[in-house]
């Protein structure tokens, strides 16, 4: 168990070496000189220069992409070159909108879509089953942001019961914050929570027609005793996975739909980084989400492990 | 495979036909050409002269939407195309040679994983500037590890046949079996997965130009649509409802095509019910 | 009054009948086995009994368990089953569930029939220990794991048992060892079973009564001594001849060797990175012996033992660790054997089913071993393909079709077509009838032999199936944990079995039938 988990844990850090030169390469060696790419060609010299040395660029490649990582495992990840303050201050300011938004909607698909695929399977074949799937189906096919927008004419515009965007700080009025999360939210958990039922209706239905669930009705129970008790928990294995993932597609989905309501989230400061060239910033906050991406991926290899007893033992 | 029973792939083929017809039409004929903006016609209602309204600057949405799907099409085609001609390679090799090729290409997939087609784009967007090619690479770059995957998934279990090792027996170098028996084996797989890397491909188009690193003016695109009506669609709705319509037809379209064709090749489902029956 | 009572059962799915008017009556106490090939519809029967059918058959006719029909609610027919049944299947690692205890699953099984378990007492009742109760799946042996299905089946100390080919998934040894387990367990609890399997001869050890089906009907049955003794159907008859193996006279001499396998090892590393390696498993551990031209030696051994990986390297799929073979004088390790001698060399495998490439003609799959033989001309080709077919006693037109148009039979005579296309001197046949129907086993051996005959082939064949194994082979080769561990004439060695595992395998044999 303890080698298991040393090396998932050493394969984490590995792929987060990877990631971060993937990220250095592209940011800071392809540009040429990154002082002149953020400056732009009518800089002057001196600025260039100036910009140089406080970047540091006049070391050697690796010696940077080292002091890059050191700092980042300090909480340094340098300054942003167009705002003028520290990218982690900003990053972290602007997680406190992107990281709850996230939680809450992928809260929100579970709790919506692993039921009702739950049922779907239970329902095979009947009226109930293709309801669900042709809804989910639909649902899979809506992209959040738009789903959001329509979210904002009915709610806020037309019945008046929710912000149509905006953010209220979390310090100030929390009831207020959580408002006007709700449209986000919302908005990103639909797609999602439909993928999600599909995936458990096919799981369930898969393990429903496993030999250990014929094992269960042997036994003495009806086909829906033997699908919560054996069932469910051998299906919510393969759902596992795709949570992982779905994680990861949250974060994503979840800097677009901020565009949507004028969240201050992650997603707005990235985009202006991106459309002002500030390398610093984009550098730092693409780790950010690289680093929630893999530590999703070995969470859910680990409570995978933890479920399932054949892995612990090969482990 | 009877077509009649199969009413998902017969119909979501038929509506991607459609689909892919006005696209292409658009090449070389749109009602009205998509970059003539005149303010005089703007906010136009559904009617005979423009079938479906103008936006906010006087363009014709018909005429935006015809080619709005073409570019959706053809960016999330290319994708695609980048995905299979990479990953499935990948999966094949890993597969065929095992040992450290596989450790590797398990290790580069994992690595593109990390990177969601977001992120990609991101960093692109940042070197190069926002761009159709933008959008094409980085949901490319998504599909890579997804093909590899499958392909190594259906491959190693093809791998373990007797056929395999039969051919093995023959000479048959890896390359050879790869390509001989393991690559026709799983195209099935692969068709299926083209098909939701399709759709997936063309929400994440819609969802990079949303936010302005993918398609630029003046080109259009359903993403680019619905971009452009930001600042309007609480007063107009019917801007936003379309492109976000033919998206989510377009999505349903390919997603119920790529169902009846899995329903169609694979032997697992079509023997449902006959499961219990050996003996 | 019978305990199960069936009359006029058929069972269909979307129209295709797989069970047709079907009555049989069960008594209380009897042993009643149900005996046919795949597809016979025996297992159906068994699921139309506890009402475990699945819901796209339709049944008709009528079902009577102690004296009343089947309840159609769903809940008091779980119940039933429940208490009156119990049930063991064929696949015990995919019939127990995976994230569950041993234990757990036991007491499950009596808490639903409102009975107190006393998990350890079953677990010893059928040869287990009160630990493996805490274990997983996963931890227990083939063997265990159907003890543990076995356990649970009696857990609500049932009044039938009904066992769906408990044992075909099980080595010779273990598998006569539950056998013997279920036969005792009934006479200790006067408990009635009914036992599905296509083996007649553990039907002829387990059962009292039997019924013999085919496509879906009861050709016959009765008392199992009379319908053994004087099988009426004709299809009794032909099972029966097909259960007994005749000894094929051979000349013993003295032969000029063809393969020497010279203290051959072959070590498995266990994945992991450097650091975490562990230490390597020795799958075949220094094996020497040789093969004289046109000699016909089998290899015997329980699962695991490495018989199948020394059959992968003296063919070329694996190479050896340490040692060497010498194949006509030159030497090779495994995956060096050079093409020439590849193609004096062939492997027949077990599974006739997965050893076609379904997208492949059949005359592309034969023709594909021919590359061996370097650049051939079309006819050179066609010649050769028709030959080869045609040896095996298959029609030519058939090159032009797919593997999925013929039966496993006639699958298998298509991959010995294949083996022969290059005219190999040496055949390793790799369990080449185990699965196969019965009636088509002697088919096939008949035609092995044929073909060693009029091309004097050395034959290496890998088998558990002592029967077969005295019918075919000049030398037997008994191996155990990578090693062999004796050898010897068939008679001789099943006669006078020295070695501990070789007595075990005898004792598992089934009792020939008459």
């Amino acid at each position: 168990m303890l080698a298991f988990l040393l090396r998932r844990f050493a394969g984490f850090v590995l792929m987060l070496l990877a990631s971060a030169a993937v990220i250095f390469l592209l940011l800071d060696l392809l540009p040429g000189d990154p002082a002149r790419f953020i400056l732009g060609i009518n800089a002057s010299p001196d600025a260039v220069a100036a910009l140089r040395l406080q970047m540091g660029l006049d070391a050697p490649a690796l010696e940077r992409f080292l002091q890059w990582l050191g700092g980042m495992l300090g909480g340094d990840f340098g300054m942003s070159v167009t705002q003028r303050l520290p990218v982690a201050q900003l990053i972290v300011e602007r997680l406190a909108v992107t990281l709850p938004l996230t939680i809450l909607a992928m809260l929100i698909s579970m709790i919506v879509g692993l039921p009702l695929g739950i049922l779907a399977a239970r329902r095979r074949g009947k009226p109930a089953d293709t309801a669900l799937m042709v809804l989910a189906q639909t649902g899979v096919a809506v992209p959040n942001f738009w789903f959001g927008m329509l979210l904002t004419l009915v709610f806020a515009v037309t019945l008046r019961w929710l912000p149509t965007g905006g953010f209220v700080p979390w310090h100030e009025d929390w009831i207020g914050s959580l408002r006007s999360l709700v449209l986000p939210s919302l908005a990103l958990a639909l797609p999602q929570a439909s993928i999600l039922a599909r995936v458990m209706r096919t799981a369930l239905v898969d393990v429903m027609g496993q030999d250990f669930i014929r094992t269960a009705r042997a036994k003495g129970m009806t086909m829906d005793e033997a699908i919560w008790r054996h069932g469910v928990r051998n299906a919510l294995l393969p759902v596992l996975t795709i949570l992982g993932l779905q994680f990861a597609y949250l974060v994503a989905g979840t800097i677009i739909v901020e565009n949507v309501f004028f969240l201050p989230g992650l997603g707005r400061l990235i985009f202006n980084a991106v459309t002002e060239r500030d390398l610093i910033l984009v550098r730092g906050a693409t780790m950010v989400l690289v680093v929630v991406v893999t530590a999703t991926m070995l969470i859910t290899d680990l409570t995978y492990a933890w479920v399932d007893p054949r892995l612990r033992v090969r482990a | 495979m009877s077509w009649r029973h199969n009413p998902g792939l017969v119909g979501g083929l038929i509506a991607i036909i459609i689909f892919a017809a006005l696209g292409l039409t658009s090449l070389w004929w749109t009602p009205y050409p998509i970059q003539a903006i005149s303010v005089a016609d703007r906010f136009q209602p559904l009617g005979p002269e423009h079938w479906l309204g103008t936006d906010h600057l006087g363009r014709d949405l018909l005429s935006m939407v015809m080619h709005g799907i073409l570019t959706s099409l053809l960016v999330a085609a290319s994708g695609v195309v980048i995905g299979i001609g990479v990953g499935v390679p990948m999966g094949l090799a890993a597969v065929a040679w095992g040992g450290w090729v596989e450790w590797l290409v398990l290790r580069l997939s994992d690595l593109a994983f990390a990177f969601p087609a977001l992120i990609v784009a991101i960093l692109i967007a940042t070197l190069h500037g926002p761009g159709e090619l933008n959008a094409i690479i980085a949901i490319g770059i998504f599909n890579i590890p997804v093909f590899a995957r499958v392909a190594r998934g259906g491959a190693l279990a093809i791998a373990t046949q007797d056929y395999v090792a039969a051919a093995r027996l023959a000479g048959l170098g890896n390359a050879a079996i790869a390509a001989r028996h393991l690559l026709p084996n799983i195209a099935s797989l692969i068709i299926v997965q083209g098909t939701i890397q399709l759709s997936l491909g063309i929400l994440a188009e819609a969802a990079l130009s949303y936010v302005g690193i993918g398609t630029q003016a003046p080109e259009t695109s359903l993403g680019l649509m619905l971009r452009d009506v930001q600042g309007v669609f609480l007063i107009h709705p019917w801007l936003s409802v379309l492109p976000g319509l033919t998206i989510v037809f377009l999505v349903i379209a390919l997603n119920i095509a790529g169902d009846g064709l899995r329903d169609a090749i694979d032997p697992r489902l079509r023997r449902q019910g006959m499961n219990h029956g050996a003996g | 009054m019978a305990l199960v009572e069936i009359e006029n059962l058929s069972i269909s799915f979307g129209g295709r009948p797989a069970v047709r008017g079907l009555s049989l009556n069960i008594e209380r106490g009897d042993r009643f086995g149900i005996i046919g090939e795949s597809g016979s519809g025996k297992s159906l029967t068994a699921l139309a009994i506890t009402g475990l059918l699945p819901e796209t058959a339709k049944v008709s006719g009528q079902v009577r368990f102690d004296g009343a029909p089947l309840p159609s609610n769903e809940r008091e027919m779980a119940r039933l089953r429940g208490k009156h049944i119990g049930m063991v299947f064929q696949e015990p690692m995919t019939a127990l569930n995976p994230l569950m205890t041993i234990g757990d699953q036991i007491g499950e099984a009596g808490t639903l029939a409102d009975i107190a378990t006393d998990i350890d007492g079953l677990l010893q009742e059928v040869g287990l220990l009160p630990p493996h109760g805490a274990r997983f799946p996963h931890e227990l042996s083939g063997g265990q794991r159907q003890r543990a299905m076995i356990a649970m089946a009696l857990a609500s100390q049932p009044e039938l048992m009904i066992a769906d080919e408990p044992t075909s998934a099980l080595d010779a040894i273990t598998q006569r060892k539950v056998l013997d387990l279920i036969g005792d367990i009934c006479e200790r609890r006067r408990m009635t079973l009914i036992f599905i399997s296509h083996d007649i001869r553990a039907v002829a050890a387990l059962c009292t009564k039997v019924a013999v089906m085919r496509a879906g009907e009861i050709v016959e049955q009765g008392s199992i001594n009379a319908v053994l003794q004087s099988p009426k159907a004709e299809y009794t008859q032909l099972l029966l001849a097909a259960s007994r193996m005749e000894r094929r006279p051979r000349s013993a001499q003295a032969r000029e060797a063809l393969l020497t396998v010279d203290a051959v090892s072959r070590d498995y590393g266990h994945g992991g990175f450097w650091l975490w390696r562990q230490k390597p498993v020795r799958a075949v551990d220094r094996v020497s012996f040789s093969l004289g031209r046109g000699e016909s030696v089998a290899l015997v051994g329980p699962s695991g033992c490495g018989k199948s990986t020394l059959a992968r390297m003296i063919v070329g799929l694996d190479s050896a660790t340490e040692g060497q073979f010498r194949l006509d004088g030159t030497l090779y390790h495994g995956r060096d054997l050079p093409p020439l001698l590849r193609a004096g060399v062939s492997l027949v495998f077990q599974d006739p089913f997965s050893s076609f490439d379904p997208r492949m003609t059949v005359g592309t799959s034969l023709g594909e071993p021919l590359r061996l033989l370097g650049q051939m001309t079309r006819e050179e080709r066609e010649r050769r393909l028709v030959e080869a077919i045609a040896s095996v006693g298959l029609d030519p037109v058939m090159l032009s079709r797919y593997a999925h148009e013929f039966s496993g039979g006639q699958r298998q005579r298509l991959a010995i077509a294949r083996a022969m296309v290059t005219k190999p001197r040496l055949l390793v046949l790799d369990e080449p009838v185990s699965a196969l129907d019965v009636s088509v086993r002697g088919d096939v051996l008949n035609l092995l032999a044929r073909l060693q005959e009029e091309h004097g082939l050395t034959y290496l064949i890998i088998s558990h199936d002592l029967d077969m194994v005295a019918a075919m082979a000049d030398r037997v080769l008994v191996m155990e944990a990578g090693r062999i561990i004796e050898q010897g004439r068939p008679n001789d060695l099943f006669a006078r079995p020295q070695h501990e595992l070789t007595r075990a395998l005898m004792a598992a044999r089934l009792p020939d039938v008459v």
